[in-house]
């Protein structure tokens, strides 16, 4: 498990699941299309666990931001809730 | 045939699953966090993670009241919390009533998109084309 912070820099969707595979990313300020898809924003955290990007929603003072999860979700996932 | 206004693509998720993306607007109102919900027309309700309805500004441990849900784990009393606003596939609701409750991390998704809403929008979902109509 490990939780980063981030410099600001304003990235595309397709840069940030580049630079952080298979992690949940903390998207502040994030460019929206119609259907909510992130286009670009500032990272400012990423972590290998969900629950540790919730934890880190403290950082973003107000803003507004996306959680992210740049890994790909298995074929195979089954769930019965 | 009833025309509708409007058709919205889900996303297809594991193993005959529907997501969807939504944004939850803070107590305050002018701020939110987008997050992504399995849509789950077995789920009463709309469920959304406690950390990020608290870090909106939402009181969990004071909550308008606790409601028992039956799960595949068995019984709990979730607290219900009524967001400022909730936006999803188009459907802006102000005062909108959530579950605040933590569904398995391993499925890599925030929450659920339950019936309540899917109901109050009387919404069509077409789950060999992935879409969500709306009359």
């Amino acid at each position: 498990m490990s939780t980063q912070t981030e410099i600001d820099k304003i990235l595309t969707l397709e840069e940030i699941f580049s630079l952080y595979p298979d992690e949940w990313v903390l998207i502040v300020n994030p460019e929206l299309d119609e259907e909510f898809s992130v286009i670009r924003g500032e990272v400012l955290a990423h972590a290998t666990e969900r629950d540790e990007i919730y934890s880190k929603l403290s950082l973003r003072n107000g803003k507004s931001v996306a959680i992210e999860y740049t890994g790909s979700i298995p074929d195979n996932l089954a769930v019965m809730l | 045939m009833p025309a509708y206004q409007k058709v919205y693509r889900l996303l297809r998720y594991g193993q005959n699953l529907l997501a969807v993306q939504a944004t939850v607007g803070s107590r305050e109102g002018g701020d939110f966090v987008r997050v992504r919900l399995l849509v789950d027309t077995g789920s009463s309700f709309t469920i959304l993670p406690v950390q990020v309805l608290q870090n909106l500004g939402y009181d969990t441990r004071n909550p308008l009241r606790r409601q028992e849900l039956v799960t595949g784990q068995g019984r709990i009393y979730a607290p219900v919390i009524n967001v400022s606003w909730f936006n999803c596939v188009g459907q802006f609701i102000e005062n909108f009533d959530v579950f605040a409750h933590d569904i398995p991390p391993n499925l890599r998704i925030d929450g659920l998109l339950g019936m309540d809403f899917l109901t109050r929008f009387q919404a069509v979902i077409s789950v060999g084309d992935a879409e969500i109509r709306f009359e």
